[in-house]
């Protein structure tokens, strides 16, 4: 039995781009450019090791829940060696619904390992690895340093906790957060853009609601002093910080 | 809201910043509340007693047994959960941490509580709560209308005002776990627990500037004068001149200090997302074109071998 690897990915805009509103005042992500997310990656290129080390009995599908703007990150993953993808097609509102989205699909299709980023950079919450292993029962870890599968069944895992790092190994099935150093990004290959051409997206439709009263996003933007000091100055700066910390 | 759980912390043994602001929001909870209100405090570091500002009916109750690996396991975790649905409590509230966060969603999908996370601010009406949260890493804010029955998680910026002056001492009593048994660790790499990064007052932050980890002396003999914690840029941690642990920004810790210095750091995007939480920041550079200092309260044009240490010394 080969073993089955599922990588879960999100879109978001790029760490640069300027956020603004829409006229339903929501942010506006049109025109944005999306990326896959920098600890997502991580994950696939860690996935991607794996299969490489025994390409035959290793399988990796790509996860997504995002509209159809998502489809050319999901291209590139396939590009960079994933068999073959899955996209709920809505919009992800929240880490609860991905991970309902992730679970439902897993109890489908058996998998062995759950891969995706610590957490996604646009709303940095990290609760999507954490929530999908409370739905399914699974062991969880997060954030994984290092990854090691044995013979398709038990993990070796260095992972940073509460006490500094620690390695150890738990049996499959898990959810892991992934985080640097666990691989290197990978770059796609011609071939591979050949032969993600050819790969499956799957669609699949949403099956969870999104209950939260939402009134409106604003742009926080903050404003700074900016003053500066001279060098000879530098004791103005000192009595503000003398100030700053008696405060 | 009558049952409310909440987790708290301990930094350099007093009651966390993040904490103390958690205790305020229910005191407010409890003065709009017509019925009393019974509160659980849970703390996960060894403590007898602890002062906290003064509200009724509070229990506090210390995790012990926890694995020496610092990781909650999947059965310990149901241990917590068989408490928590036994309560029937209806209100969670907490700081973010990975025991926090494994406790929260795995009691948000039990106890069907709705859990909102990176709480920045919180209003209460008598039915339900305005809510801000921080997105985008800090570039915006969303609004958000519930009820009170839910799970809430709150940003290192969270900040409420206590009620009343007044403080009380509670006394813990202890909730054993039952042993990991879900994995098995062959190796534990403790970093000494330092000022709590997440939580500091003041931060002194370093970058690629410092040229060679063995200048740190003076970052440290800085926040050492300021009562600061210790933070460093991505690069650094990179490669290895500073632990991980210490690694601010957008891909790693996000703090919310009253004063944050941050030396020969250039102000990268993915480090601002970090830092943008800071009261106040100081930047001290010697590229007058650092992008740092156009998010800077105050900022020096200078070499940081020359302008840390005279600061050290007239503090
Ligand atoms: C996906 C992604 C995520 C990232 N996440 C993070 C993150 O979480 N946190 C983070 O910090 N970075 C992050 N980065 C990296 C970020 O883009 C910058 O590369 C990094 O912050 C730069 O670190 P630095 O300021 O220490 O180094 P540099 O950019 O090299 O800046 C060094 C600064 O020191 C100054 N300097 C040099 N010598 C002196 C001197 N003698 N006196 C005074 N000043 C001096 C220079 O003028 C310069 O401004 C991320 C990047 C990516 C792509």
């Amino acid at each position: 039995m080969p073993m089955k690897i599922l990588v879960c990915i999100s879109a978001v805009p790029d760490t640069t781009s300027k956020i603004s509103l829409s006229s339903n005042n929501f942010v506006n992500l049109d025109g944005l450019t999306l990326i896959t997310g920098p600890y997502e990656d991580y994950a696939l290129s860690r996935a991607i090791e794996i299969k490489e080390a025994d390409p035959n009995n290793i399988e990796i599908v790509i996860f997504h829940v995002g509209p159809d703007s998502s489809e050319a990150i999901i291209r590139k993953c396939l590009a960079l060696g994933a068999d073959s993808a899955v996209r709920v097609n809505t919009k992800a509102n929240d880490s609860f619904q991905v991970a309902q989205e992730i679970a439902s699909f897993v109890k489908e299709n058996s998998f062995d390992l759950i891969l995706m980023g610590k957490e996604s950079i646009d709303y940095n919450t990290g609760l999507v690895h954490q929530y999908t292993a409370s739905l399914l029962g699974w062991n969880h870890f997060s954030p994984v340093m290092n990854l090691d599968v044995i013979n398709n069944s038990t993990c070796n895992i260095k992972v940073e906790s509460s006490v500094g790092t620690v390695q150890l190994s738990s049996d499959l099935p898990l959810v892991l957060g992934c985080q640097e150093p666990i691989a290197e990004w990978k770059i796609p290959s011609m071939r591979g853009i050949m032969a993600a051409r050819a790969k499956n997206i799957v669609l699949r439709e949403s099956q969870f609601d999104f209950g939260l009263a939402y009134i409106k996003d604003e742009v926080n933007d903050q404003k700074r002093k900016g003053q500066m000091f001279q060098r000879e100055n530098l004791n103005e700066l000192i009595e503000i910080i003398k100030k700053e910390v008696r405060a | 809201m009558k049952n409310i759980a909440a987790f708290i912390d301990i930094n350099a043994g007093k009651l966390s910043s993040r904490s103390a602001s958690i205790i305020h929001l229910i005191q407010g909870l409890q003065q709009i509340n017509e019925t009393p209100i019974k509160v659980d405090l849970y703390v996960f570091s060894p403590i007898d007693q602890i002062e906290i500002p003064t509200v009724s009916s509070v229990s506090l109750l210390e995790i012990v047994n926890l694995d020496d690996s610092g990781i909650l396991s999947r059965n310990q975790i149901d241990a917590i959960l068989s408490k928590f649905n036994s309560e029937g409590y209806d209100l969670l509230l907490g700081y973010k941490s990975t025991f926090v966060d494994s406790i929260m969603t795995r009691a948000s999908t039990e106890l069907k509580l709705p859990l909102i996370p990176q709480i920045v601010s919180i209003d209460l009406a008598p039915t339900e709560m305005m809510i801000k949260q921080s997105i985008f890493s800090g570039k915006a804010l969303s609004n958000l209308k519930i009820g009170y029955a839910s799970v809430l998680q709150f940003n290192p910026s969270f900040e409420y005002k206590s009620l009343h002056d007044s403080l009380m001492k509670v006394e813990s009593v202890k909730l054993a776990l039952p042993n990991s048994t879900s994995f098995s660790v062959s190796a534990i790499n403790k970093v000494p627990q330092g000022a709590n990064l997440a939580d500091a007052n003041y931060v002194v932050g370093a970058g690629r500037g410092l040229k060679d980890p063995s200048n740190w002396g003076m970052i440290e003999e800085l926040a050492t004068k300021l009562g600061a914690a210790t933070a460093c840029s991505k690069p650094v941690s990179d490669i290895n001149w500073r632990p991980h642990s210490e690694h601010v920004g957008q891909t790693g810790i996000k703090i919310a200090p009253k004063l944050y210095i941050a030396c020969g750091i250039s102000g990268a995007i993915q480090h601002l997302a970090g830092v943008n939480g800071s009261k106040t920041i100081v930047v001290i550079n010697n590229d007058p074109e650092a992008p740092f200092f156009k998010y800077a309260d105050y900022g020096v044009v200078g070499d940081v071998f020359d302008v840390i240490p005279e600061i050290v010394k007239n503090l």
